[in-house]
């Protein structure tokens, strides 16, 4: 630098929005009780958030899995019980919680349990910062999208716990094989993020969120937004892809290739801790279309009051979910060469050109 | 409020949900223990050997490969964001915040060509599998 100085930036931008621990704090009336009371309005909070994300993984898992993959198939799949046979969910929960925990013998046992803890735990994490909109945002802190990559990074810890203690030869190829994918996708997808984060200038995510805002160009009385997925589409299409190996869906579905190690990683697990490893994919896959909504779709901007913005998130999160159901149906698995060499030979030099191009294009106009 | 005491709160949910799905599991689930039920599962064969077994050396490769790029993406962080907010300040040059990134960035690219030349990001394949199928017996 040359001597010169330019304004800094500031580190905790102000904001006037409320954030929901707070909002909860002042309906109870808890937050005139001092740190006591804002510890149980946070966990009110907490408690509220992490059962709106179980809900939706309750809904996808069981049921709308589904009905999607028997729609794309021509078949009608489960419609018995309840109204569109949605009452499966909660015979489906009965069901897979009063299975017998079937534990193999060698199983390295602290490692085997901890596991799926692990790996449930981990994806609920993300969503505390995610701005869901109606005001439901756990917290909001400067380093917002640092902070989401770090803690999905969690999961294959997880992972690579449930692999190796299974002490069976399928779970620990399927262990490694979700390292080995999620480590070569992790790259391209904290890089085009990176690109992002260029043109926001913050990595806080109601900043990001505040900076799709603005209308982009207005057709025939229509403005469309400036969400990055139209700023930038090449960007919105390699997180895209990184994102669905990262949560290690089709076409990126090799650590679980059922033709080829079974079930992967969880070949040994049953009853409550298959549950728990199951919940935690799917919440992975709701993470990932709430990082992309966030990212490049606005958040929960959409037609209509700002009220309807918890509506726009979960169509926004869902519409990622029907998209990874879909590429399950229509795309055949990548072998675990082609896996490797898509990801660092393909999606890293293309991420990596993707943020130089983009920082060149912002440095052009600014 | 302090925005962590939230993060936390919701660590300690994401704790309690499983925690409270296996203690309502445990009360529920049968308990039948029968001889080689809990034998580990090789497609319904009897097992044979351990579970130590050699793997493919690619994926120590490939993890020495990310801790490269991945301490990379850490020291990008704190450019992208201060990028822009520099370059509106009129204070540096376009030259002066972009050009020690591309070299940054150049000098890993080289690495990962490097990588990429050694076979580094290639899979391994091990002697019986680049054999022609005439060969094999």
């Amino acid at each position: 630098m040359s001597g010169a100085s330019f304004a800094p930036v500031p580190l905790q931008q102000d904001s006037d929005t409320v954030l929901l621990p707070e909002r909860v704090a002042d309906l109870t009336g808890l937050g005139e009780l001092g740190v006591a009371g804002e510890l149980v309005a946070a966990f009110i909070a907490a408690f509220f958030v992490g059962n709106l994300m179980l809900a939706m993984t309750g809904v996808a898992g069981p049921w709308a899995k589904r009905k999607i993959t028997a729609a794309f198939t021509d078949r009608i799949a489960v419609n018995r019980i309840g109204p569109f046979g949605l009452f499966i969910i909660v015979a489906d929960a009965v069901r897979l919680l009063s299975k017998e925990l079937i534990i193999p013998e060698n199983a390295d046992r602290p490692a085997y349990d901890l596991a799926p803890i692990v790996v449930a735990g981990s994806a609920m994490l993300g969503f505390a910062v995610i701005p869901m909109g109606s005001g439901i945002q756990l917290a909001d802190p400067e380093i917002g999208l640092a902070y989401v990559f770090a803690v999905s990074g969690i999961a294959s810890v997880g992972l690579v716990m449930a692999g190796y203690s299974s002490s069976n030869k399928y779970s620990l190829l399927g262990g490694l094989r979700a390292v080995a994918q999620n480590i070569a996708y992790e790259i391209p997808l904290v890089v085009t993020g990176m690109s992002v984060v260029i043109f926001t200038g913050t990595l806080q995510l109601g900043g990001i969120v505040e900076a799709q805002t603005e209308p982009l160009i207005t057709l025939g009385g229509f403005a469309i937004p400036a969400w990055y997925a139209f700023i930038n589409p090449f960007a919105f299409g390699l997180f895209l892809v990184a994102n669905f190996a990262e949560v290690g869906r089709n076409p990126f579905d090799t650590p679980e290739a059922p033709t080829e190690i079974v079930a992967g990683y969880q070949t040994e697990y049953s009853s409550v801790y298959f549950v728990l490893i199951y919940l935690g994919e799917f919440l992975h896959i709701f993470l990932g279309g709430a990082v992309i909504a966030t990212l490049f779709l606005g958040g929960p901007a959409g037609p209509g009051p700002a009220a309807l913005g918890i509506v726009w998130f979960l169509v926004k999160i869902w519409a990622v979910f029907l998209l990874t159901q879909w590429l399950r149906s229509a795309l055949p698995r990548v072998r675990i060469d082609q896996m490797i060499e898509i990801g660092w030979k393909g999606m890293l030099v293309l991420s990596f050109a993707n943020l130089v191009l983009t920082a060149l294009i912002v440095g052009m106009i600014a | 409020m302090n925005e962590w005491i939230a993060i936390g709160a919701l660590a300690l949910v994401g704790l309690l949900i499983p925690l409270g799905m296996m203690a309502v599991s445990y009360l529920l689930r049968p308990s039948v223990p029968e001889t080689s039920k809990r034998a580990t599962y090789e497609s319904g064969e009897i097992p044979t050997g351990g579970t130590r077994i050699r793997f493919n050396i690619q994926y120590y490769m490939v993890a020495l490969l990310f801790l490269v790029f991945d301490i990379e993406t850490v020291l990008l962080f704190p450019w992208a964001v201060i990028y822009r907010p520099a370059l509106e300040s009129d204070a540096v040059t376009l030259l002066e915040v972009l050009g020690p990134m591309l070299v940054f960035v150049a000098i890993l690219l080289v690495g990962l060509a490097w990588a990429w030349r050694n076979g580094a990001v290639q899979w391994a394949t091990s002697p019986r599998q680049v054999e022609p199928e005439a060969d094999r017996p």
